[in-house]
């Protein structure tokens, strides 16, 4: 197997660590704010969720009304 | 544009968007590493270690790109009492602060083969050093002070006092004799680099740009979360 390409004529040792420590410092960041995401989206919906279900009731009956044959 | 990103507008957003993001950001993400460790070739100088460019500038750029955007966020709240950009920039801030410390340890890295040093106190590595700090207080004072309206006029002062940082980071290496090689991408001028590095470069910019959006989307809809929570228990 060809290692040329890891070693990159010697720079291997600067340039390899360098991407590494992007890439993982990138996706720790994104891991954290995902998580953090996650759980007030769930917060939320758990907070809102009564709203939201009275509304849709009330437009499933307006809907439901309006296809009535006595409307 | 600033519309889009009223707070009822993003609490109403799906995120079917962020997933949009994310596929694209890892399409351009294996583009870019294809080109910037395969295709693009060595320096004639500095030989493959320039490849660290491929990293190192994009989050330079980036970090005070972000700095600026805190920077003028802290006055349109202070003097015009814009609220909601302070989220903006409260969103903003880590992802500037992870670009620094990207910029400051991939430079380091790049300046040990290049210089024969992994630092030195010059007026570019200092100045960015410097921002790095002042990216970390604004954080930890948004944490740590509890009360919003303090905190917001706090990190908004951190804001405006940062953004003169800004300018001497970019001219230092015109205004000082510095290690550090002046810019070889500007706005006002045509890049003096090739196309064969110029095109990596500006796909891993891409990406990162994609990155930050997607980071900025999910932290500025959680503080818009905590902001409504906060209030309803309130009045509860």
């Amino acid at each position: 197997m060809d290692l040329e390409f890891l070693f990159l004529n010697g720079y291997g040792q600067f340039v390899w660590p360098a991407f590494i420590f992007t890439f993982f410092s990138c996706f720790v960041l994104y891991a954290k704010t995902y998580k953090k995401f996650k759980k007030y989206e769930k917060l939320y919906l758990n907070e809102y969720q009564q709203n939201q279900d009275v509304k849709i009731e009330d437009f499933d009956l307006r809907k439901s009304l309006s296809k009535s044959p006595i409307f | 544009m600033l519309k889009f990103f009223l707070p009822k507008r993003i609490l109403s957003s799906n995120n079917k968007l962020i997933n949009n993001l994310v596929f694209l950001m890892l399409l351009i993400i294996i583009i870019g590493l294809i080109y910037a460790l395969f295709l693009s070739p060595p320096d004639y100088i500095q030989g493959d270690s320039v490849r660290i460019m491929y990293v190192h500038v994009p989050a330079s750029i980036l970090s005070l790109g972000f700095f600026g955007f805190i920077g003028i966020a802290s006055i349109l709240n202070l003097v015009f009492k814009i609220k909601f950009v302070s989220l903006m920039a409260k969103s903003i801030a880590p992802i500037g602060c992870i670009f620094a410390l990207i910029s400051i340890i991939t430079g380091s890295l790049w300046g040990k083969p290049t210089w024969g040093v992994w630092w030195v106190w010059d007026a570019r590595l200092t100045s960015m050093l410097v921002l790095f700090f002042f990216y970390l207080t604004y954080i930890f004072l948004w944490n740590y002070v509890k009360n919003f309206e303090e905190a917001n006029k706090l990190t908004s002062v951190i804001g405006i006092i940062g953004l003169f940082n800004l300018p001497v980071i970019k001219y230092s290496v015109d205004w000082w004799n510095t290690l550090h090689q002046p810019s070889s991408i500007t706005l006002t001028s045509a890049p003096t680099i090739h196309n064969t590095m110029l095109v990596p470069l500006v796909i891993m910019l891409s990406a990162m740009i994609i990155y930050s959006l997607i980071i900025f989307l999910m932290r500025y809809k959680v503080e818009i979360i905590k902001i409504k929570v906060n209030k309803k228990n309130k009045n509860n």
